[in-house]
């Protein structure tokens, strides 16, 4: 009996999705845009949770406010972990403030019922790698790539290192400098070379006398000062100053490229949810994608550019950092810290 | 009798008050110790336990961190009250030319984000980009052995040039308002000038040298900035370090059982301290030396010493702020970070100025940043002078309690501090509280207390019972005494930590990143913790510029209006 319901809703579901495809789905669009409008203009309000720079966040919420004059919005900025700790920590006591959430942790949101579902019409321009294609909780805005980087006037390009592995060679002991919570980029190399590679491969780094830091950016910048030559940066970072005339660049051969996904979720008890679905279709639309590509960001969306053609999806190694529970996330910190000797 | 019962009743008043204001974060820190629930939202009762101490107390490394962080708070401490000292000597007591510069300059630094300086300091000082070892490199050639920042020296040495400005502002009104009787005693018997310090000086000054110190030693002890980035790249962690390293560890929910256990630490040591500072201030009247009888502060001829003396503060002020400053000003109109060179003139640019002009929502950041401000340095300046003269003037049954109390906070590291806040707003939701910049201003006067008191007792000590006796026998009510002789023979001290607290309030964003929400209670410190975060060097640079000129500002005409007038009404008495 059970099985006939949901067969039949699967049946139904899958007609919805037939008749949103080509011109008929134009229409569709229109419409389900002008009733998010319709309900927005009653809303007349946003508040968005982000870890986007607020130099960055700000101005994509200037385009909405000028595009949909009629919704105030409200921006709430800091790092993805604070914004996680807060929304779990609002939502178990009851408090539903906020309607958006567009960080790379959203996973965790998921987890604790804090993020609810929609699928925007503008998530099929994504690759199903940076959507949640089963669920339809997240889709991608930009994509953070984790990769060695480098000071060009202390290492060739020929020299810089190609593969992870040779970050491993004698000659530069004390000269790579990573990130003191690079628990991201250790837990996906887990998943894709397997506990015995990794362990093997991150306790030979670990005898390279790694110069600890805190914070990509700030190591892109004392890698270009020269503080040490070698790093694992943001190729987004490198390439923003890069353009700017640091002595800095990346390498994009290494398998995997580990990356990282800033992404954008509807609350689960949105208090406006006709703005935040008008403002998830406005943020992975093709315009605002465009915007985040200025700067120097890599944007989620497929058929837009990246900054750089060195960073082009389809023609690299990429590997999304995967979703964990807590409790496995934190054994995963735990031995990281260990390995490190942190 | 009616008096005595409302005297008491206004003390029992200010007990209460500020139990449930202290309570609140500290059961928060106490009983989150114990709970071994992941989010300081699901704490029970049924899950309580020792784990979080086993845990941290049984790790080898906790030990480990002991003796780094027992040589980095009491040198940096020690540093610090030797530079204090000597500079609030010199300004207040001795006739060193010159002294304009050094009240203007010394509290410069306290607006600036430790990781800012600490930046500054990396730029300076590292062995292979910093300018400094640079030139030396240049001129004694490549085998000169160099200055490394990242080490426990450089952490002691930054860390104690950061102390400075605090002490330095709590000392200079106990320095200006004393008697000079004894120390011309003592010089009329022969003694020379640096033993009268010695002997009379910092006899006199103990109670307050005392509690500076402590309160410094516990600022150094909490503080994670300088020993974040320049411990970190040597491997020397420290006892805060460590407590910020477990509350990240667990990036996906924080651990902050373990971080509270840790803590508790820092709660011992304050409750340790504040005993032994509450019995050495029980024999109160040796210290006052404020007395009915009229005085003119006298200043010490320094003579041929005058110069050197000026040479030493001008070392001082040049190494702690001109120093960085210029580091700063040079990072702030760079495209990117690098070290200087003639190449880079060419590249310089006021993007920077203009990022924070066009980002900044300057108009109501401003607004809510005055407001913030103003409320919480007033609030702190009344709380801890109402709080001071409970403790020290009354004979109060709670008042050994209410001082202990008063200096909690200062115990609580930041972050738990933060999250209790947070935790507290959320759940008192019948006051509409949370969110708001409000929130903020409580936070910041409850943590902030601990040195609003600390000050106030000092400056009470000082002030002789004969002047309140006095009042109070030609019939004077509490009150009136209160304000016509404490108030205005503690002008110095009531203006010194407000503006203590403006300096701090602007500056700091820890707590008050928790309790924000939204543009419409942003302040300042968010923004500047924002671009912090965002971590691009030359525009925390170009933001450190700014708030370092309008504090210099701000500290000239604070240093021109308010410490005049208090010249003249102590000399005309």
């Amino acid at each position: 009996m059970k099985h006939h319901v949901l067969v039949r809703r699967a049946a139904v579901l899958f007609g919805l999705l037939l008749s949103l495809t080509a011109p008929q789905g134009l229409r569709a669009q229109a419409d389900h845009t002008a009733r998010l409008v319709e309900g927005a203009k009653k809303e007349g309000k946003l508040v968005w949770y982000t870890s986007m720079n607020i130099t960055e966040s700000k101005p994509l919420l200037d385009d909405f406010e000028k595009q949909y004059p009629f919704i105030k919005t409200d921006l709430f900025r800091a790092s993805g972990e604070k914004i996680q700790n807060r929304v779990v920590t609002e939502v178990r006591a009851g408090r539903w403030d906020f309607d958006l959430a567009a960080i790379s942790e959203i996973g965790t949101l998921v987890e604790h019922k804090a993020i609810g579902p929609y699928v925007s019409p503008e998530s099929k321009a994504y690759i199903k790698e940076l959507k949640d294609a089963e669920g339809g909780y997240w889709t991608g805005i930009y994509t953070n790539y984790f990769v060695p980087g480098y000071n060009t006037r202390m290492v060739s390009a020929a020299e810089a290192p190609k593969r992870w592995e040779d970050f491993l060679d004698p000659k530069w002991k004390g000269k790579i400098s990573i990130d003191q919570e690079e628990y991201p980029w250790y837990v996906t190399l887990l998943a894709a070379w397997g506990k015995e590679r990794t362990d093997k491969y991150m306790g030979a780094l670990a005898k390279q006398g790694i110069q600890w830091r805190k914070g990509h950016t700030l190591i892109a910048q004392l890698m270009g000062a020269g503080e040490f030559p070698l790093a694992i940066v943001y190729a987004h970072r490198v390439e923003s100053d890069r353009k700017k005339g640091a002595p800095i660049d990346w390498v994009n051969t290494v398998d995997p490229i580990v990356v990282s996904v800033n992404s954008v979720g509807l609350s689960a008890k949105p208090n406006n949810p006709n703005a935040a679905k008008l403002f998830i279709d406005f943020v992975l639309s093709k315009k605002s994608q465009e915007k985040i590509r200025s700067y120097n960001r890599v944007p989620a969306r497929a058929d837009v550019e990246p900054p750089s053609p060195k960073m082009e999806q389809s023609k690299l190694k990429l590997r999304v950092v995967p979703h964990d529970t807590a409790t496995r996330y934190n054994e995963y910190v735990r031995d990281f810290r260990a390995i490190f000797g942190l | 009798m009616g008096e005595t019962l409302r005297l008491h009743l206004w003390q029992h008043g200010i007990f209460l008050l500020i139990l449930f204001l202290v309570l609140a974060p500290l059961a928060f820190l106490i009983l989150g110790s114990f709970s071994t629930a992941r989010l300081p939202g699901d704490f029970s009762l049924d899950a309580m336990g020792l784990v979080n101490y086993i845990k941290v107390y049984s790790d080898p490394g906790t030990f480990e961190i002991f003796s780094n962080t027992v040589i980095y708070v009491a040198g940096s401490t020690a540093l610090a009250l030797a530079l204090a000292v000597s500079l609030a000597w010199l300004v207040e007591r001795t006739n060193m030319p010159g002294k304009v510069l050094v009240y203007a300059g010394v509290p410069m630094t306290l607006a600036v984000p430790g990781m800012l300086q600490a930046m500054a300091w990396v730029l300076l000082l590292s062995p292979r980009i910093g300018f400094i070892n640079q030139l030396l490199k240049d001129i004694f050639g490549p085998e000169t052995p160099i200055i490394d920042v990242y080490s426990l020296g450089g952490m002691v040495f930054l860390e104690g040039l950061r102390l400075v400005p605090t002490a330095f502002l709590m000392l200079v009104p106990l320095m200006r308002s004393m008697d000079p009787t004894l120390e011309e005693a003592a010089a009329v018997s022969g003694a020379r000038p640096l033993s009268t310090l010695r002997k009379v000086t910092l006899r006199l000054l103990a109670p307050a040298l005392v509690a500076v110190m402590i309160y410094q030693a516990m600022t150094a002890l909490e503080v994670f900035e300088i020993p974040g980035i320049l411990g970190l790249p040597a491997g020397i962690y420290v006892f805060s370090t460590k407590i910020y390293a477990i509350v990240r560890t667990a990036t996906f929910m924080p651990v902050y059982g373990q971080a509270n256990a840790l803590a508790m630490v820092y709660l011992f040591i304050a409750v340790a301290t504040t005993f032994f500072y509450t019995r050495m201030i029980g024999r109160a009247e040796r210290y006052a030396v404020i007395t009915g009888k009229g005085y003119r502060p006298r200043q010490l001829d320094l003579g041929k010493w005058k110069i050197p003396a000026l040479g030493c503060a001008l070392l001082f002020l040049f190494l702690s702020i001109v120093l960085p400053f210029l580091v700063f000003l040079y990072a702030s109109f760079l495209p990117y970070l690098q070290a200087p060179s003639w190449n880079v003139l060419k590249a310089l640019t006021l993007k920077n100025y203009r990022l924070l002009a066009e980002y900044g929502e300057v108009g109501s950041a401003l607004k809510n940043t005055v407001l913030m401000v103003g409320a919480t340095a007033t609030a702190t300046v009344v709380l801890s002078f109402l709080v001071s003269l409970v403790v020290i003037r009354s004979k109060f049954w709670g008042r050994k309690l209410l001082d202990q109390m008063a200096f909690m906070p200062h115990a609580i590291p930041g972050i738990v501090m933060g999250i209790a806040f947070f935790w507290l707003f959320l759940k008192i939701d019948f006051l509409p509280l949370y969110g708001t910049i409000w929130a903020i201003s409580i936070g910041f006067t409850i943590s902030f207390l601990a040195y609003g008191t600390r000050s106030m007792n000092a400056a009470l000590l000082q002030i002789h019972k004969e002047l309140e006796e006095a009042a109070y026998v030609s019939g004077a009510p509490p009150w009136r005494t209160m304000w016509r002789i404490f108030v205005p023979l503690m002008m110095p001290t009531l203006v010194g930590v407000w503006i203590w607290v403006v300096l701090h309030a602007v500056r700091i964003a820890g707590m008050p990143l928790m309790l924000y929400e939204g543009p419409k209670n942003q302040v300042l410190a968010i923004l500047i913790w924002n671009m912090w975060d965002e971590g691009y060097v030359p525009a925390v640079a170009a933001i450190g510029t700014l708030l370092m000129i309008v504090l210099l500002l701000l500290t000239l005409a604070v240093r021109l209006l308010g410490f005049r007038r208090q010249t003249m009404q102590i000399g005309g008495t």
